[in-house]
């Protein structure tokens, strides 16, 4: 999947609830729980309403130290992860 | 990733330690169309002028998920006779919060009615049925055809593939279906829970009360649940007398129709109200942490078991309160209620009468 390319990304109307700085995700259908750390949470948050893959990778580096090319190479790993679960829609 | 239990676990642990409400209980309205004859609610009637609007509810809503609430329960009364009940619903599951209803289901009587509940974010959907028995189940609701009523609601939300689960109360007329009644369940996959502890009405009337099943029956229930699942076999709690009673004003929370915000949904003392005050105000106040401290050992009555570690006692502080008005003597409800559960122990456990006590 190439995320660079998609117009936006959202989360899916899912229970959530960030407790101490990491979040749980819900996904009553599959009887599955998500949990995510610090990044994840953060990221989770920011996809709450859509946003562009630049958007997201330009909001993790001015939150996090990490360089652009390491932010690029684990967002695009995590949205695969996320959309591997169901648990993002983008266009 | 994980499969729900091991996760949840984890954060409801985290939530009640840290006193943070992951589970609200919305009293949408005190009305109701049915008139169960052992409810606990005294007026089926909402005081007008202090009803709330769809826009004090989204203040409430938003205010509990800033607080740390994952789980809402939107509860009545009928909680479907509150006009907002649909876009109450929607705002709780659109700001990512897990929605669930008990219902007696008398407002779903179309597939448009079930389809709505989905479309709003409904995830689970719970149901009061005392009986397989129309008869019996319409004597305890009071209203002749409701149990056609329930049956179908149910099997209407069941089509939309929405997950339902039955509530079922106990009492002296209803405690010999419910092997049958949970058998139904079970061979449909539905979630059952049962409970043959009558609470006495908000005002301390007792006569619900009255309606509890009887020692013999409670006794014959326990034992051949005993029989049918040796995984509900009753079993001591190893409680501490430093232990907190129970989740009172830590891991949950209730809102009336009022928006005032109580500990928990048996205990009728409002900490504050939440339309009109900050969350953190009511729930750090000192009131409320007089409610969130109560501790076993200050519990009357409370005795420990003969036949092994810990205590069959289970106090409820609100049940208390509205029994004798004071919220840490044992009721006598939960006295027999202990005393029964060891003797089944025993039953099950003939060594423990040898437990050196």
């Amino acid at each position: 999947m190439s995320w660079q390319n998609t117009q936006w990304i959202k989360v899916k109307v899912l229970p959530w609830q960030e407790i101490e700085g990491r979040t749980i995700v819900l996904y009553p259908e599959k009887r599955m729980a998500h949990e995510m750390n610090q990044v994840g949470s953060f990221i989770w948050n920011k996809l709450l309403n859509k946003v562009t893959f630049d958007h997201m990778r330009d909001m993790i580096l001015e939150n996090f130290q990490v360089d652009t090319q390491t932010v690029e190479k684990d967002l695009c790993a995590m949205l695969d992860k996320l959309a591997h679960e169901e648990l993002i829609e983008w266009q | 990733m994980a499969i729900v239990s091991g996760i949840l676990d984890k954060f409801r642990l985290q939530s009640s330690k840290k006193f943070i409400p992951m589970q609200a209980s919305l009293e949408l309205t005190y009305r109701c169309n049915e008139r169960c004859t052992h409810c606990y609610i005294d007026d089926f009637s909402d005081d007008s002028k202090r009803v709330l609007a769809l826009e004090d509810w989204t203040v409430i809503l938003r205010k509990l998920k800033a607080a740390g609430t994952l789980y809402i329960i939107l509860m009545g009364g009928e909680a479907m006779l509150n006009h907002h009940f649909f876009a109450i619903a929607k705002e709780a599951s659109e700001l990512g919060m897990h929605v669930s209803v008990i219902t007696n289901g008398l407002k779903i009587k179309t597939e448009q009615d079930a389809i709505h509940l989905k479309e709003v974010g409904i995830r689970f959907v719970t149901f009061s049925l005392y009986s397989l028995d129309a008869g019996i189940h319409d004597q305890m609701t009071a209203v002749s055809g409701s149990h056609a009523r329930t049956m179908r609601a149910l099997e209407l939300c069941r089509q939309q593939q929405l997950e339902v689960g039955v509530n079922c109360l106990l009492t002296q007329k209803n405690i010999t279906g419910f092997f049958e009644l949970a058998d139904w369940c079970l061979e449909r996959k539905i979630q059952i829970k049962e409970d043959v502890t009558v609470t006495p009405k908000f005002n301390g009337d007792m006569t619900t009360v009255k309606l509890a099943a009887s020692e013999d029956l409670i006794r014959w229930y326990f034992r051949e649940k005993s029989r049918r699942w040796p995984k509900g076999r009753p079993l001591a709690t190893e409680e501490q007398a430093h232990d907190y009673v129970c989740n009172l004003a830590k891991g949950k929370c209730a809102i009336t129709p009022y928006g005032e915000m109580l500990g928990c949904i048996e205990i009728r003392q409002p900490l504050g109200n939440l339309v009109t005050q900050e969350f953190s105000d009511i729930w750090y106040s000192q009131r409320t942490q007089l409610w969130r401290n109560l501790k076993v050992a200050e519990i009357k009555n409370y005795t420990k078991s003969q036949s092994c570690e810990g205590s069959f006692c289970e106090h409820c502080p609100g049940m208390a309160l509205h029994e004798s008005g004071d919220p840490m003597q044992m009721t006598a409800q939960s006295l027999r209620l202990a005393r029964i559960k060891e003797e089944i122990y025993r039953e099950n456990n003939p060594r423990a009468d040898s437990f050196p006590v």
